[in-house]
């Protein structure tokens, strides 16, 4: 599947085509990236069956994007009328730099906003957006290690259906997508092409003290994610003012990643919550197993150095302490 | 349910002025496709490029004999294509009769009754959502939902709802 997707989002020039046949097809489904797969399907080489379902999976992507334009606009319009401001991250925030629609699935819509706006802006959404599945997060997330100020300061604007939407600026947007994909394990397959993609889209501004400032493990943790995407996907570092050695993801992570993409796992927000398991005994082996952290997860979940980490040791010590805290969210809720 | 004019439920006669249904649908052109996404059923639906062009004509007002004689379109592909955008939902003025898919091979002959709307296969990952919309399963978790707000709804079902209806989990 690495070799599939590599340099899969370029244009059409820079695509390569690979034969796919229905093993290859369910992985990439599993992962988000049907579009990308009927992108780079070579026909000739391909089961025929196989190429059809990644082009239905492009076709729905195409379709959800209108309708999730459509949503992020209705977002908007009721954040900008209750003068809340909100700042938009992953899907559109990304997709818009795919060369075409269709190429990248579309999920919930990933709204951030001061964490002292919440209650606010949740009754907003319901007044006004009911409709739209928000990821409504109070604060930035991956990003509280840095001046909220600045975040907002540095905010871009476009425009969609005539509505106003702010985006996060190239390099919190870029820090976020490497530190959400790390803090997932790098679970999804696209969540590396998206850095892929953007890594070859930075523009000449880019600041690259400002992409590195804050908690110094998080910055070490993002390079090597941009490294990830260029030593698993081809991603080019070229536009990159970076030394290579700072890049380089060690061994162990590349083979947890692609371990982790051979399993084709559930992604958290889609699995079974913690709660609904814990008072059933009987269930907990499976609930163990499907929460196991691959290493890099678990490195980052515990913030051990990468040079350290890939034992099991840490992704035991990842599982009892995820374990730990969502129990004690359940008793003390 | 519309009501169809008396004067337009007259079949496939010329005269009958078929509509094309716009509320409540997403519609994207893709690659010479139609694609249509339907917000009453949740249904997906993709036109070939005649089909496309055929359920635009219909605005209710050209007749089934204009739209032969304007884009010289062959009877039985105008007739095949109506009945399908019908059973899809995508028509309030239809043809009155819906016939079997068989009945249509049988009337029409093989080259008319080439599928023009078929129906998109949602990819069971096709989402990358991270949260639970409404109407989705919840377990009992409110953080799930992307509404924050996870409530009972049946025997034993829990689903995501529109935060601010009380009894959250």
């Amino acid at each position: 599947m690495a070799r599939a997707l590599s340099g899969s989002w370029r244009s059409d020039e820079g695509a390569r085509r690979v034969g796919v046949d229905s093993p290859l097809a369910d992985l990439l489904l599993t992962h988000g990236c049907g579009g990308l797969g009927f992108r780079v399907a070579d026909p000739a080489a391909s089961v025929s069956a196989a190429v059809e379902r990644l082009h239905d999976a492009y076709r729905w992507n195409a379709l959800s994007a209108r309708r999730q334009e459509l949503n992020i606009a209705a977002v908007a319009r009721a954040f900008g009328a209750s003068s809340l401001h909100s700042i938009l991250g992953k899907g559109f925030a990304v997709a818009r730099h795919y060369p075409g629609p269709g190429l990248r699935p579309y999920g919930d819509i990933d709204v951030y906003i001061p964490a002292e706006d919440k209650d606010a802006a949740m009754s907003v959404l319901a007044a006004r957006a009911p409709d739209a599945a928000v990821d409504l997060h109070a604060g930035y997330a991956e990003l509280d290690d840095r001046d909220s100020g600045e975040i907002r300061r540095r905010t871009i604007s476009v425009t969609l259906e005539g509505e106003a939407i702010r985006l996060f600026g190239f390099e919190d947007h870029l820090r976020l997508l490497c530190l959400h994909a790390a803090r997932h394990g790098a679970l999804r397959a696209m969540w590396l092409c998206d850095i892929g993609l953007m890594l070859e889209s930075l523009p000449q501004s880019f600041d690259l003290a400002y992409f590195s400032a804050g908690d110094p493990q998080r910055t070490n943790v993002a390079f090597r994610v941009l490294g990830l995407a260029h030593t698993l996907l081809g991603a080019r570092l070229d536009l990159l003012p970076v030394a290579s050695t700072l890049l380089l993801p060690p061994s162990w992570m590349e083979d947890a990643v692609l371990a982790e993409w051979g399993r084709g796992r559930t992604s958290h927000g889609a699995r079974r919550p913690w709660r609904s398991e814990m008072f059933r005994p009987w269930r907990w082996p499976g609930a163990v197993l499907q929460r196991w952290p691959n290493a890099f997860e678990a490195a980052y979940d515990t913030r051990t150095p990468l040079e350290k980490g890939g034992s099991v040791s840490v992704q035991l010590m990842a599982c009892l302490r995820r374990i730990r805290r969502f129990s004690m969210t359940e008793l003390t809720s | 349910m519309i009501k169809k004019p008396e004067s337009k439920r007259s079949g496939l006669s010329g005269d009958f002025c078929p509509k094309a249904r716009r509320r409540r649908l997403v519609v994207q052109a893709l690659d010479g496709e139609t694609l249509i996404y339907d917000q009453e059923n949740h249904k997906a639906h993709r036109l070939s490029p005649f089909a496309g062009r055929l359920w635009e004509a219909c605005d209710g007002h050209r007749t089934v004999a204009q739209m032969r004689k304007v884009w010289d379109w062959p009877t039985a592909s105008i007739t095949h294509g109506l009945q399908e955008l019908n059973v899809a939902g995508l028509l309030d003025e239809g043809p009155s009769e819906e016939p079997t898919r068989r009945r249509i091979l049988g009337r029409l002959g093989r080259a008319a009754a080439v599928p023009t709307v078929v129906s998109i296969l949602v990819p069971a990952s096709a989402s990358a959502q991270s949260c639970v919309p409404n109407g989705g399963f919840c377990g009992n978790n409110n953080a799930s939902c992307c509404s924050g707000c996870c409530k009972k709804s049946g025997a034993s079902s829990n689903t995501c709802i529109t935060a601010g209806s009380g009894a959250c989990f």
